[in-house]
């Protein structure tokens, strides 16, 4: 009771690492549009599993790299 | 408006065409009457569907002209899916509303109108809480 779970991600910084690619072309190779990403990027939404490793395959990451689970 | 998925902006003409025809629908047919609709409550009634059929799809054809193709991906399904199920209580709630003023008026002016009411508040709710949950996320 009272435990809040939170999905967070570095989603920002691997888009800036990637020659600063857009939200846009995120949501391009991922197949959801510019808003779910924007959302996404700021935790007001949690992907299923296959977006989430959508984005990872995106950034050639391991899933735990761009998401991060905590417990509060 | 550019910061709206196309489905937002989709919802938005069906939101502004119920609230707009359906509103000038209800304040032509008040005062309600006793009794069964008569072939000008129909014919009236007609007029209304039409004229919001009609902008609804002159919207989309808009909306779909100027802007660039774009999936309805999970968020989106997520966001109706959500905003279905709370609006479903109220159109069972507002049935049972239909039922019980069928018991109690004469004819069927009554029970069409508030048939009519229920579902269109539920729709315009459904459609309010899916913009909300675009913009503030869930």
């Amino acid at each position: 009771m009272g435990q809040t779970n939170h999905i967070t991600n570095n989603i920002r910084t691997l888009r800036f690492q990637h020659d600063e690619m857009t939200q846009q072309q995120l949501a391009d190779l991922v197949g959801v549009t510019r808003q779910t990403i924007n959302a996404i990027e700021h935790s007001k939404y949690s992907p299923s599993l296959e977006v989430a490793f959508k984005i990872a395959k995106a950034f050639k990451q391991e899933l735990s790299e761009v998401f991060q689970y905590e417990e509060t | 408006m550019k910061n709206m998925t196309n489905q937002e902006k989709s919802l938005w003409v069906v939101l502004t065409a119920s609230i707009v025809i359906y509103g000038l629908y209800y304040l032509n047919v008040l005062p309600p009457v006793d009794g069964n609709m008569g072939t000008a409550h129909i014919w009236q009634y007609a007029k209304y569907m039409g004229a919001f059929v009609v902008i609804v799809i002159i919207g989309e054809v808009y909306l779909a002209l100027k802007n660039k193709q774009e999936p309805v991906d999970e968020r989106a399904r997520l966001i109706g899916l959500k905003a279905d199920s709370v609006s479903t209580y109220i159109l069972y709630s507002g049935i049972l509303l239909a039922i019980v003023v069928a018991l109690w008026k004469p004819g069927n002016f009554w029970f069409i109108h508030t048939i009519n009411f229920v579902a269109v508040l539920t729709e315009i709710i459904n459609q309010i809480q899916q913009l909300r949950a675009f913009r503030k996320g869930f």
